[in-house]
């Protein structure tokens, strides 16, 4: 049998035809060679099961059906995180375009093609990708657009069709938006088929490249025979019509007579512009000299939010934006500034022209934080209640940011913070509400944070300890001080788990989301001595909890009134039937069961079992 | 429930249902300034709205009357547009000059849902328009010179599709 490298590499390789210099370009297919970016994944940053690593080389899973580690699966999905207690609102919200997305994932190829065909290997629950990009020379295009769907329980090559670009390009970025699955999404591979330059098909005949291939020794799988074979093999094959890929022609539609718009008076003119989106406003701005006046008037710009822009903000726009932001309050940069589209020194520049009133600032996935962007945070915007800079790495100064007094929200997930770092940043903002610490790998000792938390921050909402593999009960225990914590995430924080005995010193009285993936002490002694304090618990969250038995579960579903979520994947000793009969006889609650298509209530996978070996 | 009489600026004379008649800030603050006796039947004069529009701004302001008071908080305030009720937008199918017309009013009035709901209105009309297209749908005449265009553009082209 060929491993996948074997496969993989022989997709490469080239038929040596006779010199022809008038030849048609080469059509290629290649499977993904790195992830570059990605907002969230599922798995951890020290094991591959789940993460976004799985995208790399061909399909892992395809055509099986279902729930495997070999995938690439996000955070979240369906609505239940925007209905937790530590949901986060967009700042403008006039700016999402009907196709709004959560989530993103860059992949690059080894070779630049013009792209020919996308295909996204979906292996569970699919039908979140909405958008696809493509990075050329100096800027993004987007390929295909459409709206999120569900398609129900079927594995599917996605491949829409996708627009021509004028560039090669060797980098896509998905986008993804799952609100309407009902269980995590499944990403196996993602296949791209397309033309060479034919410079570089010169290229290569010009030095002989191809000699190179000759001393391949594997055989040699045609190229596309892959996808043939995989194609054959009794699956689905989807292909979406092109729904949002040509801008419609739109009929202006000037009515009967027209309105005298001159005589509304500036205010109301303003009233309108609240309304517009970042890209209408500078549409107005070029209408006239009036137009431009007030669509660039300060009292639009108290918050914005140009995360839909990422693709197209470069560094020159802060610096138009700063003219227009005398009074802003809150600022979403996330997902910008990937390719040095945006560079520290104008984001620095932004801050100390624009920052000073600043109460919320976002900058998830930015690549441009670094040592002088956090300076420029806490020297001049020192009245931040809200700072995020999820998956922001590379920074060594986030001792820096105990500067700042009055948070309430701090999100960190998967940053490079350490453990003196948080816990500084901790004690000087006692009124922190939500704190997201999760896949935090450089915090070494969680313990210390979460007691900071429970000696420090007596109005604490929400943490997320997602991942968190030095988190012990000891921490945990601190907590019990926050009386108003209403959210608790301890998922595969595995330390934790060796016993559920500090699930009884929690102050349950608020507590609405309480996630314990994976840690396989808890049992029903554990869970029976919270319920009774825990009465508006809505969203819980047992997978992998293996000890958990169907008598505990019927308490939770009975006594709690009000739980809409409880998740009971690869909980050993609940059957299927169970899980049916509880669907119907309480079916105002979503109850989850991952599901893998070749071995349906049988073992559950052996490498989920394992999460030690992580 | 007592009536007040409202006269447009045409001359002609709604009677309305006072609490109806204090959706207008403008209308609630008179009354209030004036000490106005809920048994006497004032007219109160409304020199910027005519006959037409005054009959409108006063169909509106009957069927929202039972609505909950709009938040305060206009940074927290939904700032979507695609969530106009059917029956506003039944009743916003004018034309343009009678769109801005209840604008004029809203503003005058202050009467914030109806303001909110016309603007939102008008910002539909807007949106995913080109500047060329903006000037036709309104008869806006641009009087930029082509130097002033052009630095505009660079400005503010930023976030087109390339």
């Amino acid at each position: 049998m060929q491993s996948a490298s074997d496969v993989i590499s022989s997709l490469f390789w080239f038929k040596d035809e006779p010199d022809d210099e008038d030849r048609e370009p080469q059509i290629i297919e290649q499977f993904v060679q790195n992830v570059e970016d990605f907002s969230s994944q599922y798995g951890s940053e020290i094991s591959v099961s789940y993460t976004a690593f799985n995208l790399r080389g061909p399909p892992s899973n395809f055509p099986d059906y279902g729930d495997y580690p070999q995938a690439f699966v996000m955070r979240t999905y369906g609505t239940w995180w925007e209905e937790a207690p530590s949901a986060q609102k967009d700042y403008m919200p006039q700016n999402s375009s009907p196709i709004t997305s959560q989530d993103f994932v860059e992949v690059s190829f080894e070779r630049a093609v013009y792209p020919m065909e996308v295909s996204v290997f979906e292996t569970y629950n699919p039908g979140a990708l909405v958008r696809i990009w493509a990075r050329g020379p100096t800027s993004w295009t987007l390929l295909w657009e459409g709206e999120p769907e569900y398609v129900g329980d079927t594995p599917r090559i996605f491949s829409p069709p996708i627009r021509q670009m004028n560039a090669p390009t060797r980098i896509l970025r998905l986008e993804f938006n799952h609100k309407l699955l009902p269980y995590y999404t499944e990403l196996d591979a993602v296949l791209l088929k397309g033309k060479e330059p034919p410079n570089l098909v010169r290229m290569k005949n010009n030095f002989s490249y191809s000699s190179l291939f000759f001393k391949k020794t594997q055989p040699v799988v045609e190229k596309g025979q892959l996808l043939n074979r995989i194609m054959a093999s009794n699956l689905h094959e989807t292909v979406v019509p092109l729904n949002n890929g040509s801008p419609k022609m739109r009929h202006i539609d000037t009515g009967p007579p027209l309105g005298d718009f001159h005589r509304l008076p500036d205010e109301t003119i303003l009233c309108v512009m609240k309304y517009l989106d970042m890209q209408s406003l500078c549409r107005c701005a070029q209408v006239n000299r009036h137009f431009n006046r007030l669509a660039s008037d300060s009292i639009l710009y108290r918050s914005i939010d140009l995360r839909p822009y990422w693709h197209c903000v470069q560094s020159q726009v802060l610096v138009t934006l700063s003219m227009r932001c005398k009074f802003l309050q809150k600022l979403d940069l996330s997902w910008c500034g990937s390719h040095r589209m945006i560079q520290p020194n104008y984001v620095v520049n932004f801050l100390r022209d624009s920052g000073a009133e600043l109460t919320h600032l976002r900058m998830n996935c930015c690549k441009f934080v670094d040592n002088s962007v956090l300076r420029a945070i806490i020297d001049t915007s020192t009245y931040l209640q809200e700072l995020c800079l999820r998956s922001v790495v590379g920074c060594t100064d986030w001792m820096c940011l105990a500067a700042l007094k009055r948070l309430k929200r701090l999100d960190l997930y998967r940053t490079d913070i350490t453990t003196s770092a948080a816990v500084a940043i901790i004690r000087s903002n006692p009124g922190l509400q939500h704190l997201n610490v999760g896949s935090c790998k450089m915090i070494s000792a969680m313990d210390e944070v979460a007691m900071e938390l429970g000696a420090n921050c007596p109005n604490l909402i929400s943490v997320d300890f997602w991942k968190s593999y030095s988190l012990t009960p000891n921490g945990i225990r601190a907590l019990g001080n926050c009386r108003n914590l209403q959210e608790l995430d301890v998922g595969w924080c595995l330390q934790a788990g060796g016993s559920g005995e500090w699930l009884a010193w929690l102050s349950g009285g608020e507590l609405r989301k309480l996630f314990l993936g994976a840690l396989r002490g808890v049992c029903d002694r554990d869970l029976r001595a919270l319920l009774p304090k825990a009465p508006r618990l809505a969203q819980l969250d047992l997978l992998g909890v293996r000890a958990v038995t169907p008598d505990i579960c019927d308490a939770i579903l009975a006594e709690c009134r009000e739980l809409r979520l409880l998740d009971v994947s690869f909980c050993d000793q609940i059957h299927e039937s169970q899980v049916l009969e509880w669907r119907e006889q309480y079916p105002h609650v979503s109850i989850k069961r991952s599901f893998q298509s070749a071995n349906l209530n049988t073992a559950p996978n052996p490498l989920f079992l394992a999460p030690s070996l992580e | 429930m007592p009536n007040i009489k409202l006269q447009s600026s045409d001359n002609e004379v709604f009677p309305v249902d006072i609490e109806i008649a204090k959706c207008s800030v403008t209308i609630k603050t008179m009354l209030e300034d004036l000490g106005v006796d809920d048994e006497e039947e004032e007219v109160v004069p409304l020199p910027n709205v005519n006959s037409a529009i005054l009959k409108k701004v006063i169909q509106w302001a009957t069927y929202h009357k039972d609505d909950p008071p709009l938040p305060e908080d206009d940074e927290n305030k939904e700032k979507r547009t695609d969530d106009i009720s059917s029956w506003d937008a039944d009743f916003l199918k004018v034309d343009q000059g009678t769109l801005f017309e209840l604008i004029l009013a809203a503003n005058y009035l202050d009467i914030k849902g109806l303001l909110d709901v016309t603007c939102k209105t008008v910002a539909n009309m807007i949106k995913g328009k080109s500047p060329e297209e903006i000037r036709k749908t309104f008869n806006i005449k641009n009087d930029f010179t082509a130097a002033e265009e052009d630095q505009v553009r660079k400005e503010n082209e930023w976030c087109e599709e390339k």
